[in-house]
């Protein structure tokens, strides 16, 4: 749901202009694909959940109001490995969600053609455990992400944006049963990007 | 142009903001998911009922985590039976749940500690049934009103008593109860500011003798009087003698039978309360505050349990105490509160342990939340003293409820002695986690119109039934698992842990234990818990289910797990 939400909102951000022309402000849809790697506390059985390393994926949208500052916003989601889960009936892996915005700064190369950047994000995330059935989610909370990347123009449209994020997401769950529970997501994810520009 | 992306750029912060958990979860995800990031801290507790208390799952630890499961049976219907079924997958088994015993000798149990429960709870049905038609046929009404114009007949009237007068008493607790006699006659032995002490002139031989029963007389104004007034609140003067009368004699002892391992200490008799007058007639009515007391017979010759006069002599102010708070109860029910009912037995008798035990505090100088432990005990004659003369007898019958936790209960409707030890040890805990003062807490028990459960009602925070169920987990909890956060688990005036083993070789607390993937199968009485130990295993999780005669678990099946290790 949030999902389809998320997409909805991209295309909202995407249709005001036909993709026949190019704007003259750059923007760019992109979307990743990669992985997250736990760390820290997350990755122990004690205080975490013996998350393991899992898929990642994102989309959003970024501007240039200036050629080295992109602006965007991004939905993510990473899927860690959860070998505690199964121990209790719960799906094999954790859910992480984050809906976000952040500011990347790029280093223009024009002898190589690449550009490497660095970005930050700040988002507002949950993670989500499922048994099938039902899924119970941390509250959302604030957390955020840094990383650095290059992107390497493959067309005239088109680049990929290979990137290595740190991310730190702190969830606290809130039980009828239980004290709440704090846990700190850390990770890193190593992706690829593929950025579309209108 | 930028702004032209605004709307939508402010539909993904809107979205972003609503981000909240809404879905609907179970308690056993909430479990699962708990277990997952780790599982119980120690000393943390899981609570569950009735269908959700189907499954438990628990552990997640990467070390095996010793728990004890603690069902309750959460109902007001005394007597009724709970069945409970408990199966365990890949259990471990737990280690001990016990403090090691610390035994230290020479805490001799004193022969007065162990009066018998039959007789007496026979005796208390029959006075109650009798008491209350008794009540509910005054003509006169009830009340201060009443009280002010009753002018009673009695030999105890009037402010004239005298050293070596004699009295006629009547005794009978066999038959009807405002018609039989069973008249002894009485001579006063000491009289001081509270008390009236007269000795049955037929009372045996080698008994206690008129310096003895001076001693009583003055123990009575400086210990009982003004702790179980203090707590309870005056009782009536229906004699108008100003006192309280404490009759020794053997006509307590004869009411043990040949058949009874146990005998009564003394009893208080509420048709003595009532009057003998042309409008209410009671001729069997002795018409004052007066209670009775076994006498020393070494000899055996009132029953065939003999007493000493040192084992009686240690016994008696406790027991006088205790009567005391009866004849409080009662008397304060009929002529000042206008109470709808006499109080209920449990909770009548959980009361005058309770004064047994304000006497100790008094005696030994201590208070509440003083968790009083067997180093506090050997480390203060003062202290040992004390408690052989008005502790040990509820520790003792604290102990008797442990070893049959599940068939005890505190509100149950008899008067075993388990179930009067329950009563106390529940009363002491609410007092302990109540924001008043102990006088403020029983006195407003005992000054109630309500009895029973509806008594408890009206004065604790909180419904009763919460309580018995977290005393319950206290009963386990308390100076055991050291990390218990929850101070509702703890038990701040006594270190039980610590006592029981001496009296009783162990802490006498019947746990069960599950292991492997085994089955348990008991019945819980209302309002007592049952304990069953398990482990969950190293990097896993223990997965229990929980029945009822084989079907989903009902709402008055409370579950709470505790983690101890």
């Amino acid at each position: 749901m949030r999902f389809a939400a998320s997409l909805l909102a991209l295309v909202a951000l995407a249709t005001p202009l036909p993709l026949a022309a190019q704007l003259p402000i750059p923007v760019y849809l992109q979307a990743g694909l990669g992985i997250a790697v736990p760390r820290g506390d997350v990755a122990a059985s004690e205080g975490g959940f013996s998350a393991s390393t899992g898929p990642t994926f994102s989309i959003g949208a970024r501007v240039h109001p200036i050629p080295s500052v992109g602006l965007f916003v991004q939905y993510e989601q990473s899927r860690f490995g959860c070998d505690d889960c199964t121990i209790v009936g719960l799906d094999d892996r954790a859910v992480l969600e984050s809906i976000g915005g952040g500011m990347r700064y790029a280093l223009p190369v024009p002898a190589f053609r690449l550009s490497p950047w660095v970005e930050g994000t700040l988002v507002r995330q949950t993670l989500g455990f499922s048994d099938g059935n039902h899924t119970l989610a941390s509250d959302a909370d604030f957390g955020f992400s840094a990383g650095a990347g290059v992107t390497i123009p493959i067309a005239s449209r088109f680049a990929i944006e290979p990137g290595l994020r740190y991310l730190n997401m702190p969830a606290n769950l809130e039980f009828e049963l239980y004290p709440d529970r704090d846990v700190d997501v850390t990770a890193f994810t190593l992706d690829v990007g593929l950025a579309f520009r209108l | 142009m930028i702004y032209r992306y605004l709307p939508a750029a402010v539909a993904l912060v809107a979205l972003s903001a609503c981000q909240e958990t809404d879905t609907p979860t179970s308690a056993l995800l909430e479990q699962r998911v708990v277990t997952a990031l780790g599982g119980l801290e120690i000393g943390e507790s899981l609570s569950l009922s009735g269908e959700a208390a189907a499954e438990v799952v628990l552990g997640g630890s990467e070390s095996a985590g010793d728990f004890i499961l603690i069902p309750f049976h959460a109902s007001r219907e005394q007597g009724a039976e709970l069945a409970v079924g408990l199966g365990g997958t890949d259990l471990g088994t737990p280690g001990p749940s016990q403090r090691a015993p610390d035994p230290r000798g020479g805490w001799t149990v004193p022969e007065s500690s162990l009066p018998g429960w039959e007789m007496h709870e026979s005796m208390l049905a029959r006075f109650r049934t009798g008491a209350e038609a008794a009540r509910s046929k005054l003509p006169s009404g009830l009340g201060p009103q009443a009280l002010a114009n009753l002018v009673p007949s009695s030999d105890l009237r009037g402010g004239d008593l005298a050293v070596d007068q004699l009295v006629e008493l009547n005794t009978d607790t066999d038959g009807d109860f405002c018609a039989d006699l069973d008249v002894r006659t009485g001579r006063v032995e000491a009289i001081s500011s509270g008390a009236v002490v007269v000795a049955d002139v037929d009372n045996p031989k080698d008994g206690f003798t008129r310096s003895d029963y001076e001693v009583f007389a003055e123990r009575f104004d400086s210990l009982i009087e003004p702790t179980i007034t203090g707590a309870f609140g005056e009782p009536t003067d229906i004699d108008d003698n100003g006192r309280v009368v404490v009759f020794f004699t053997r006509a307590v002892n004869e009411l043990t039978r040949p058949t009874d391992e146990g005998f009564v200490g003394g009893f208080f008799y509420s048709r003595d309360l009532f009057p003998d007058t042309p409008a209410d007639p009671c001729p069997a009515s002795n018409q004052g505050e007066l209670f009775y007391v076994l006498v020393p017979d070494p000899a055996a010759v009132a029953s065939h349990i003999p007493h000493t006069r040192d084992g009686v002599f240690a016994g008696a102010l406790g027991t006088i105490g205790h009567e005391y708070q009866h004849l409080i109860n009662a008397s304060r029910r009929i002529w000042v509160n206008q109470a709808n009912s006499f109080e209920e037995t449990w909770l009548d008798e959980g009361l005058s342990h309770i004064a047994e035990e304000l006497l100790f505090y008094a005696d030994a100088g201590l208070s509440r939340h003083s968790n009083v432990s067997l180093d506090d005990i050997f480390g203060s004659t003062q202290l040992l003293n004390a408690i052989n003369q008005f502790g040990i007898q509820n520790l003792i019958r604290y102990g008797l409820y442990l070893e049959e936790v599940t068939n005890d209960s505190p509100t149950g409707a008899g008067d075993a002695l388990g179930t009067r030890g329950a009563t106390w040890a529940f009363l002491r805990y609410l007092a302990d986690h109540q924001p008043r003062s102990d006088p403020e807490f029983f006195h407003d028990l005992v000054n109630s119109q309500d009895a029973g459960f509806d008594n408890l009602a009206s004065v604790v925070e909180g419904d009763p039934v919460d309580w018995l169920q977290q005393w319950g987990v206290s009963v386990y909890a308390d100076d055991l698992v050291t990390a218990a956060a929850d101070s509702a688990f703890q038990q701040p005036s006594w270190d039980f842990r610590s006592l029981l083993p001496e009296l009783f070789g162990d802490f006498p607390l019947f746990v069960r234990t599950l292991s492997g993937s085994g089955t348990l199968e008991f019945d819980v009485v209302s309002g007592t818990s049952g304990y069953v130990q398990f482990r969950s295993p190293a990097n896993g999780a223990a997965q229990l289910s929980i029945d009822s005669g084989g079907e989903t678990p009902p709402a008055k099946l409370r579950v709470t797990v505790v983690r101890t290790k």
